[in-house]
């Protein structure tokens, strides 16, 4: 594969482990499908981030958000995604207080390392839960 | 023409979450895709039957290729001439199982047919699927959605 376009794409390792997550163990994956994934996947990030580029451009922002991908996500017909988003957004931005609390309150340069305090939604529980439908349009 | 545009230390982080479960979704559908034709191994074009049935994934239909339709070899670069010869290899042994099943073969044709004529309904699948009506009864659910 050429460099230039190996470099616009996801790495194809990661792709496949993350495909490899959702089958059984019996199942295999042809090269051809992680190849197919990768470019798939290239495309989805182009297609929301172009959507939410849009909206902060017509509102005179400048900075994309996460809420405005969360806003993309649910315009471009995902709204499952935007919900799991929504949930893990919200996690994150907590984890996020947390940390500056904690460092202002200790003031220790340690604490400074980036500590991932999101755990992650499952992704079937996501689906089985069925919670209500949060509004991320900001 | 557009002006510079910065992103949040955020859209990282949820775009990674976001792809994850994109792939993991596209994976899984293309997963029950192959075992419906008794095949353990997803192919591109399994994933490519699922861009082609599913509304939200219409914007992933410029980049199937286009011999793709049928039991092809995913085009690739020159430099993998050789690997063509091997995959065009493996594909003939796809295809002379497939000549050997009349089950498959009407299910290919069926399946052609709907992606010909621009079919958007949801082909049925397995009821066996995964031996879990749970999953069964799950997976409606997210697509009725």
């Amino acid at each position: 594969m050429d460099q230039d376009v190996q470099d616009r794409a996801l790495p194809i390792a990661n792709v496949g482990r993350i495909m490899k997550q959702i089958l059984p163990p019996s199942a295999k994956i042809s090269k051809e499908g992680k190849q197919l994934m990768q470019e798939c996947v290239t495309e989805f990030i182009s297609f929301v981030t172009g959507e939410a580029s849009d909206k902060c451009h017509k509102e005179n922002r400048k900075t994309v958000n996460g809420d405005d991908i969360c806003w993309a996500l649910s315009s471009l017909g995902f709204d499952n995604y935007a919900e799991a988003i929504g949930r893990y957004l919200h996690i994150y931005r907590q984890g996020e207080r947390e940390k500056i609390n904690h460092t202002k309150k200790y003031e220790n340069p340690q604490n400074q390392t980036q500590i991932n305090r999101a755990p992650p939604p499952p992704l079937l529980l996501s689906r089985v839960e069925n919670p209500p439908p949060t509004n991320q349009s900001g | 023409m557009f002006t510079k545009q910065m992103i949040s230390s955020e859209i990282p982080m949820l775009m990674s979450k976001a792809c994850e479960i994109f792939i993991q979704e596209l994976t899984f559908r293309a997963w029950m895709h192959a075992e419906k034709n008794n095949k353990s191994i997803v192919q591109p074009c399994d994933v490519a039957k699922v861009i082609m049935q599913t509304d939200t994934m219409n914007f992933l239909t410029e980049i199937i290729p286009n011999n793709l339709g049928d039991f092809s070899v995913f085009d690739a670069k020159e430099e993998n001439i050789a690997n063509i010869a091997e995959e065009n290899e493996v594909s003939l042994s796809f295809t002379a199982g497939f000549m050997g099943n009349p089950m498959m073969k009407m299910d290919s044709e069926e399946n052609a047919g709907n992606i010909v004529e621009g079919n958007q309904a949801t082909l049925p699948y397995t009821s066996g699927f995964m031996g879990n009506p749970m999953n069964m009864m799950n997976m409606d659910n997210v697509r009725m959605k």
